[in-house]
């Protein structure tokens, strides 16, 4: 029992992708705990989207080994995707159905009984709940970023992946969804793994950091360990200190 | 199973609410009024049909729709394979407890639906037109064939079935091109063209037969008139052209990278 405890939430075993002679992900190793919020840094290009989809399995690894609860990615697919939720990229829906309809959809392939009121639950808690009947055609960028984290909520996840979430949310739904990251990883003890290139809006926000360029972590650990190993002040100092750092 | 049962309900309910299918019974309807008006005004000289009546209208032009049906289906094909990618949709699908299994037998079902609703939705206009200009006449005449009442209505539906499996093998050559393009305009021209230069395999009469075009042309005709051997090799070319494509499609989606 105290070695499943132990047990990351997400692991990654020296993976890499490599597509012909170009390295887009090299060597790299993550460990995830129940409850982190965790930032993957790094800039535009630097491999942060691949890696995640490798740990959604939209693409897959060259070598190496991604572990999920200890269950293999590649061998214990659907197992895995029943303890994730993810926006990858940007969240996709069908335009031409209601945000209701599409998350329907989305709990209907779920492994788990997912309640018809879990839809509303989830389309409250991003505050989607007056155009819950409209077609996803007609919203904005922001408000699908929310329903993507509806629908990465729907399935009751331990982990939830989320790329670049911040992307077209106002300064408004920027302060929310950083308030439910908090909220859903102290209460209900959620995992986050969050890619950003946004260093400041990750600064409040998580509790350990990787950061990653050209497809090699270059540093990794609690977010205030690696300020004072720097003696910076915030990420983004952080970010070019660990970058100088690589250069040497 | 079930999976595959709820994509495959989710995606019939699409393709049956969609606008596209709508354009196609337009286009079928319309092109079915231009073959019965023609009829009526200079008989069977300019039409495909030999017999003004409901009965025989429907099997006459099932072969008449040749190119545009394999056009629609390729569409379709494209639409829920490469638009399915280019726009991403099939994160919603894959983010989920789906395996790339169950995903691809439900597209695979789903191509095999479309057959049937475009096969059906033919028979349906077509009766409509022909009993609005002809009434429902007492014969259904088809080649060598003569029948009528419910049986003639039962020999259309199993013509129409025999045109269905054949427009499903090529929707699975469809779904097989489909995995090596990423734009829904480029795997429809491919299909396009393939389509109209496989009706010069007609001129080589030694291998015709194992050509999918000469069974989308011919089959639901052969199956009444050509020997039992002869339909059983049909059934045989039809059966690879599904399964070969089918698991080739297959071994390049399993460990295909999705950049979506």
């Amino acid at each position: 029992m105290s070695e499943n405890k132990k047990l990351p939430v997400l692991e990654l075993k020296d993976v890499t992708k490599q597509i012909k002679k170009k390295v887009i992900v090299n060597h790299l190793n993550l460990s995830l705990q129940q409850g982190d919020i965790y930032g993957f840094l790094g800039p535009n290009g630097a491999g942060k989207t691949t890696t995640l989809r490798m740990i959604a399995r939209l693409v897959f690894p060259t070598s190496g080994e991604i572990f999920i609860h200890g269950c293999s990615v590649s061998r214990e697919y659907r197992k895995v995707m029943s303890y994730i939720g993810c926006i990858i990229e940007n969240p996709v829906f069908y335009l031409n159905m209601t945000a209701r309809q599409n998350l329907k959809l989305s709990a209907k392939l779920s492994d788990k009984q997912i309640d018809p009121s879990r839809i509303d639950e989830v389309l409250d808690i991003v505050h989607l709940e007056d155009v819950k009947d409209d077609k996803v055609k007609t919203f904005s960028l922001g408000m699908k970023q929310r329903l993507g984290f509806a629908n990465a909520l729907l399935c009751h996840p331990s982990i939830i992946i989320l790329d670049e979430p911040t992307n077209g949310v106002d300064p408004m739904g920027l302060v929310e969804i950083k308030e439910l990251i908090k909220q859903l990883s102290e209460q209900e003890n959620i995992t986050f793994l969050i890619s950003s290139h946004m260093l400041r809006e990750m600064q409040d926000l998580c509790n350990r950091v990787a950061i990653i360029q050209n497809g090699s972590l270059i540093e990794t650990g609690a977010a205030d360990d690696l300020l004072k190993k720097y003696a910076v002040d915030n990420l983004e100092e952080l970010f070019f200190a660990c970058v100088k750092e690589a250069r040497r | 199973m079930k999976k595959i049962g709820s994509i495959v309900a989710f995606e019939t309910k699409r393709m049956l609410l969609s606008k596209t299918t709508a354009i196609y019974a337009g286009l079928y309807l319309i092109n079915f009024i231009i073959s019965a008006i023609f009829f009526k005004l200079y008989g069977s000289e300019y039409t495909v049909l030999t017999v003004g009546n409901a009965q025989s209208f429907p099997v006459w032009h099932l072969q008449a729709s040749f190119l545009y049906t394999g056009i629609f289906l390729a569409i379709y094909v494209a639409q829920i394979i490469v638009q399915e990618r280019s726009r991403g949709t099939i994160k919603l699908l894959l983010l989920r407890p789906v395996s790339r299994p169950t995903y691809y037998i439900s597209r695979v079902v789903s191509i095999f639906l479309f057959s049937v609703l475009l096969t059906l939705m033919m028979i349906v206009l077509s009766y409509v037109v022909g009993l609005l200009f002809f009434g429902w006449g007492e014969q259904m005449i088809w080649g060598s064939l003569t029948s009528s009442g419910i049986q003639g209505v039962l020999l259309t539906l199993l013509c129409g079935l025999a045109f269905a499996f054949s427009y499903f093998a090529f929707g699975m050559v469809a779904m097989l091109v489909s995995m090596f393009t990423s734009k829904l305009l480029e795997s429809a021209i491919i299909m396009g063209v393939l389509l109209m230069a496989g009706q010069y395999f007609e001129l080589l009469s030694s291998i015709k037969q194992f050509a999918v075009f000469h069974q989308m042309l011919f089959f639901h005709i052969n199956i009444f008139e050509k020997p039992f051997a002869y339909n059983v090799t049909s059934i045989l070319v039809l059966t690879a052209y599904c399964v070969v494509c089918g698991i080739i499609g297959y071994l390049a989606f399993r460990k295909k990278d999705l950049y979506v």
